[in-house]
């Protein structure tokens, strides 16, 4: 097994990870740097109760933090990308990308 | 089953990157449906120059419309964790239509009715080729994106008409482009953002 694929592996086991929805979700954020949960909610189309369970792990894990803000339509959630999330996705996103090139 | 994980995972980030788009849209239509009336406000203010006042409000516009396709640029390329060729394109194509519009406006104020006509040629060529550009892209093609493009192709056609046949209603020709443009716009911004 290659190193790339080693690393890579070692991110997917990390069990907040290792579910699409919540990769997909800090992969967007990677890009986004911040989104609001209703935004989230109604480009994913899934049930809010899920969709909080799985921002709630990736705030455990500490890959993102969720806040409330007052903005002009009302007060709303932020979840935003910190840094240990930025470097995962830093390192996943190159990992993958090197996959894909020598494929 | 990583394959799986990685496949899915990109597809949902780009989900939702789409609704980000979308969002750039939603900001580019409220943008431009207040560019009419905005350069009526200033050629009502500045009397004493009035050729400055499209350069004026165009270099406003241009300068945020650039911005928020950068933006929209830069977000896709952290993702998709490479540069990506044509960065610019989507600036580049949504900020065209001034050429268009402003080959109007000049022939319109100095008297040169070829050079009106070229522009309202010159921009139902361009909203056509917008249009076939935006459909081919990640963007889903909605009934009030169709309704922009029509009213900004029969706002140009209806300037050409009441230049040709010297109608005086230039100025109404205006308003459906700018309502439809402003509809636009909250459509856009209802297909991704909904109270909590």
């Amino acid at each position: 097994m290659s190193d790339d694929l080693k690393k890579l592996m070692d991110i997917l086991s990390d069990p907040s990870l290792n579910n699409s929805v919540r990769l997909g979700i800090l992969l967007a954020l990677y890009g986004l740097e911040s989104i609001n949960f209703s935004q989230l909610l109604k480009i994913l189309n899934i049930p809010k109760s899920s969709l909080y369970t799985h921002l709630q792990v990736l705030e455990e894990e500490g890959y993102i933090k969720m806040s409330k803000k007052f903005t002009a339509v009302g007060p709303r959630t932020f979840i935003e990308i910190t840094e240990k999330g930025k470097e995962v996705m830093r390192q996943y996103s190159m990992l993958v990308n090197k996959m894909s090139e020598k494929k | 089953m990583e394959r799986d994980l990685i496949k899915e995972s990109k597809e949902i980030a780009e989900k939702i990157i789409k609704g980000e788009f979308r969002l750039t849209i939603a900001k580019y239509y409220l943008l431009w449906s207040t560019f009419p009336l905005v350069l009526f406000a200033l050629f009502l203010i500045n009397t004493r120059y009035p050729f400055l006042n499209y350069p004026i409000a165009l270099s406003g516009y241009l300068y945020y419309n650039f911005k928020i396709f950068l933006d929209f640029s830069k977000t896709v390329e952290r993702v998709n964790g490479i540069k990506r060729r044509g960065k610019g394109k989507y600036s580049v194509i949504t900020a065209l239509w001034s050429i268009p519009t402003a080959m109007i406006i000049v022939g319109l104020d100095f008297n040169y009715p070829y050079l009106t006509l070229a522009g309202s040629i010159f921009g139902i060529v361009y909203s056509l080729f917008a249009y076939y550009d935006f459909t081919k892209s990640f963007l889903d093609f909605h009934y009030y994106d169709l309704l922009a493009v029509i009213t900004f192709i029969a706002e140009i056609i209806s300037i050409g008409v009441c230049v040709t046949l010297k109608i005086p209603l230039l100025e109404i020709m205006w308003v459906p482009y700018a309502l439809s443009w402003i509809y636009a716009a909250y459509a856009s911004f209802m297909e991704v953002i909904e109270g909590e």
